[in-house]
C-alpha cells in the first residue's frame, strides 16, 4: 500500500519492541561505523600534519593541503555522531526510534559531506593538472 | 499494529536517501569503467577493487531503495528499516575492512623501514 501523502497526525503506533537480532544487526552497524569513523579521523589529522609540515616549503601547498585537512574531517564527524546516536540506541534507556532516525540522518550527511569532497578532489586536481602543466609548458 | 515512521522522521530520512542514492549511482557508474579498464589491461587487483567497489555500490542502492520505501509505504517500515540498516552494516563493513587493511598495511611498511618486522 502506497502513501499518498506522508503519515501525519497521530502514529498508528508509537512503540517498536526491537528483537534481539535486530539490536544485534545495529550493533554490527555501530561497530563498523566506528572503525570507519576513527578512519576518516585519521586521514584527516594525517593530512593536517602534513600541511603543517609543508608551510615551512611553500604556504600555498601547505594552506592548501591544511584546508583540505580541514574539509576531510567533516565526513568523520557525522559518522561519529551517528556511530554515538547508535551506542545511545542500543542502551535500554527508551526514545530508541529518535536516535534511530538521528543515526540515519547523519549517515545522510556523511554521504552528502562525501561526495562534495570528492567532487572537490576531482576539480581540484583538474585545476592543479592544468596548473602544473602551464608551468612546464 | 506495526510502527509506522511519522512526518518530520520521514523528511529525515528523504534527505539521508537523497544522498545514498547518488552516491550509490556514481561508484556504479566508477567501477563499471573501472572494471572494463581493468579487463582491458587485464590488471587483477584492479579487477578485486572494482569489483568490491561494485559490492559497496549494490549495498547502498539497496539501502537507499528499502528507506524509499519506508517513506513511501505503510504497515511494514521496520521490515524496510532493518533490511535498509543490514545494507548500511555490509557498506560499512566492507569500508571498515579496507581501513584496517590500509593502516596494517602502513604499519608493516613502517616496521619494515624499521627493520623490526
Amino acid at each position: 500500500m502506497v502513501d499518498s501523502e506522508f503519515p501525519s497526525g497521530p502514529d498508528p503506533s508509537s512503540t517498536h519492541e526491537f528483537t534481539p537480532q535486530e539490536k544485534s544487526v545495529v550493533a554490527g552497524l555501530s561497530t563498523a561505523v566506528f572503525i570507519v569513523a576513527g578512519g576518516w579521523t585519521v586521514i584527516a589529522t594525517a593530512v593536517l600534519v602534513t600541511g603543517g609540515l609543508l608551510l615551512d616549503t611553500s604556504t600555498f601547498l601547505g594552506g592548501a593541503v591544511l584546508v583540505g585537512g580541514c574539509l576531510m574531517a567533516f565526513p568523520g564527524f557525522f559518522l561519529w555522531r551517528s556511530a554515538f546516536s547508535l551506542k545511545t540506541f542500543l542502551r535500554p534507556q527508551g526514545g530508541e526510534m529518535t536516535h534511530l532516525v538521528t543515526a540515519v540522518g547523519q549517515m545522510g550527511g556523511y554521504f552528502k559531506a562525501a561526495l562534495l569532497l570528492s567532487i572537490l578532489a576531482v576539480v581540484a586536481g583538474f585545476i592543479l593538472g592544468i596548473v602544473g602543466a602551464a608551468h612546464q609548458g | 499494529m506495526s510502527y509506522e515512521f511519522n512526518r518530520e522522521q520521514n523528511e529525515v530520512f528523504i534527505k539521508a536517501t537523497h544522498w545514498m542514492k547518488i552516491t550509490g549511482v556514481l561508484v556504479l557508474i566508477g567501477c563499471i569503467l573501472g572494471f572494463l579498464g581493468a579487463l582491458i589491461s587485464s590488471d587483477n587487483g584492479a579487477l578485486l577493487t572494482n569489483g568490491l567497489n561494485g559490492v559497496v555500490a549494490v549495498f547502498l542502492i539497496r539501502a537507499s531503495t528499502a528507506i524509499d520505501r519506508v517513506v513511501n509505504t505503510e504497515g511494514d517500515d521496520m521490515t524496510h528499516m532493518m533490511a535498509a540498516l543490514r545494507s548500511l552494516r555490509g557498506y560499512f563493513f566492507i569500508q571498515a575492512a579496507s581501513f584496517l587493511y590500509i593502516a596494517g598495511t602502513l604499519v608493516y611498511y613502517i616496521l619494515q623501514k624499521q627493520g623490526i618486522a
